[in-house]
């Protein structure tokens, strides 16, 4: 396989115009990844009115913002969005593609990679690029996708040796959030969509959300009890 | 009249390790693992059933796997399934979802005549998600993944309930549509004792080749035609009934390899046994006090 691209992307999961947690820390880790490419971190930003998304992204180490703005990509809806990801992943074929592990993600980088046959790994802790010998063969700058599997009884290392996109999904929390001094250069690049009759295949009626009231990755102390406790009231602190 | 196709899928049981399948360096031994009808599977071959009893049609399971796993697939016919298929070959051994969404595919397009294909969220041995978007894909038909409720289903077109982030949303999707499903779906039945009875003989094409090894008075051919005819033949699909494409199947059809395997080491530290008696008890309060754990 020849001339490989080095472009790390990140698909960056918002409602009501505010990016998911998940999709910064990514950017995050896709920084170091690109890094180690040599190549360009690229955010994709989907929606309606999500300009100051993409400015967001500049912040945690985006160099570049594929913005596709359209009244109707408001929400998430599987079609629509899986196709505009297509076309710019068979268009452009970047190297890694990376999404948060959310109902999201597991909705639409399976069906993204399926059109694009790609290679997806679900729900990495750790991802990494190495050059490493597989089956005799060397793989120069590879993205090692490491994650627990069977129940977590298992660490399995899954690597994408023969294609050129490899896309991973990563949970809530994993990677660390750790935006830049010093954001970078805005560049964005405005990408047109034309809505398909297949998109209102499935419609959304209603949406019910409810914030967490408790936000445990945001907590400085978390005291956990087993079951032997008994009641919620031994914890209350003295 | 709406017709289900059902996917459903055998595996390990990696939710109750035991005592039993540890090695001695405390990793599991994955071969030792008991084979399970994973649960969401089970869920929504349930749904599927469900939506028959309502409106009529037609329950398929099909599972992709080797040729035990037609054990989940009598159980299917236990719960209510009209017909099941199994999909073997040795071709499609180490296929990643990539791989397995095409085989299961094209044998949902040779089986055809669907409205709903139903399938768990996710397998409980890889935790993936995958197949079900990516057989939606393939098929060109939408998908509504985590869903937890069918409100109805007029017109050609379904009213679900489906879990999201931080809440759920109501969707309409039109027929054909895959739906993949989170346990609080619904509760499986129980076998029908009916059933049980009924099909517990029920025989694929690899355990009716047993019966004839050594067995020169017994033909396959012959009691494959005895079985059908009885209606207790799991049909078998392969690699060469589904025409497919070697190079999309199996280890060669995966984008995704497994580079490298660490056992999770689950073994714990010295034990110290202490007997239940007065003096054992007291031993025990004795030790404790010189650790400074009690007192």
């Amino acid at each position: 396989m020849q001339n490989l691209s080095n472009e790390v992307w990140v698909f960056i999961e918002q409602r009501n115009g505010k990016p998911a947690d998940v999709s910064l820390e990514l950017l995050c880790k896709g920084r170091k990844l690109a890094g180690q490419l040599h190549g360009p971190l690229k955010a994709v930003v989907i929606g309606e009115d999500v300009k100051s998304i993409a400015a967001d992204t500049f912040k945690y180490g985006a160099n570049e913002v594929l913005l596709i703005q359209h009244k109707e990509l408001k929400n998430y809806r599987t079609l629509p969005y899986s196709r505009i990801l297509n076309d710019l992943i068979i268009k452009f074929s970047p190297r890694i593609v990376l999404f948060g592990a959310t109902v999201i993600g597991r909705d639409l980088a399976p069906r993204v990679a399926s059109n694009t046959k790609s290679g997806l790994t679900a729900d990495c802790t750790e991802l990494r690029i190495d050059s490493i010998t597989y089956l005799g063969k060397e793989c120069k700058d590879i993205l090692l996708q490491i994650r627990p599997a069977f129940g977590g009884n298992i660490i399995a290392t899954i690597i994408t040796p023969d294609n050129p996109v490899q896309m991973a999904t990563v949970r809530e929390g994993v990677m660390e959030l750790a935006p830049l001094e010093v954001p970078n250069k805005t560049k964005i690049t405005e990408i047109s969509f034309l809505p398909d009759p297949t998109d209102a295949l499935v419609e959304i009626i209603e949406q019910f959300h409810q914030e967490n009231i408790v936000n445990l990755k945001g907590a400085p102390v978390i005291i956990a009890g087993g079951y032997g406790l008994g009641r919620t009231n031994v914890f209350t602190a003295e | 009249m709406y017709n289900s196709i059902v996917l459903v899928k055998q595996v390990p049981d990696t939710a109750n390790i035991s005592g039993k399948v540890m090695k001695e360096d405390g990793t599991v031994n994955r071969s030792k693992l008991p084979a399970i009808f994973n649960h969401e599977d089970k869920v929504a071959l349930e749904l599927a059933l469900q939506v028959k009893e309502k409106y009529g049609g037609k329950v398929t399971a099909i599972t992709m796997g080797p040729p035990r796993a037609s054990d989940i697939l009598r159980e299917c016919l236990y719960m209510g399934a009209d017909e099941v298929f199994l999909i073997s070959d040795r071709k499609f051994a180490g296929a990643d979802t990539l791989a397995t969404s095409y085989v299961l595919s094209e044998a949902i397009n040779k089986i055809g005549n669907y409205h709903f294909i139903f399938g768990g969220r996710q397998a409980i041995d890889g935790d993936t998600a995958q197949v079900g978007p990516q057989t939606a894909d393939k098929l060109n038909i939408p998908q509504v993944t985590y869903a937890e409720q069918i409100i109805d289903i007029k017109k050609n077109k379904v009213t679900l309930k489906r879990k999201i982030d931080g809440g759920h949303e109501i969707v309409r999707a039109a027929l054909p549509v895959l739906i993949t499903v989170i346990k609080e779906a619904a509760d499986p039945r129980p076998f029908s004792a009916k059933r049980v009875m009924a099909y517990k003989g029920a025989k694929s094409l690899t355990d009716l080749e047993k019966l004839t090894e050594g067995n020169s008075l017994l033909y396959t051919d012959t009691l494959i035609h005895e079985y059908r005819e009885r209606n207790l033949f799991i049909s078998t699909l392969t690699m060469d009934d589904l025409e497919l494409d070697v190079d999309r199947c199996g280890v060669k059809g995966s984008p995704t390899k497994v580079h490298k395997v660490e056992s999770v080491v689950l073994a714990g530290g010295n034990q110290t046994m202490v007997e239940p008696t007065k003096d054992g008890i007291g031993t025990l309060i004795d030790k404790l006090m010189e650790d400074h754990i009690l007192g």
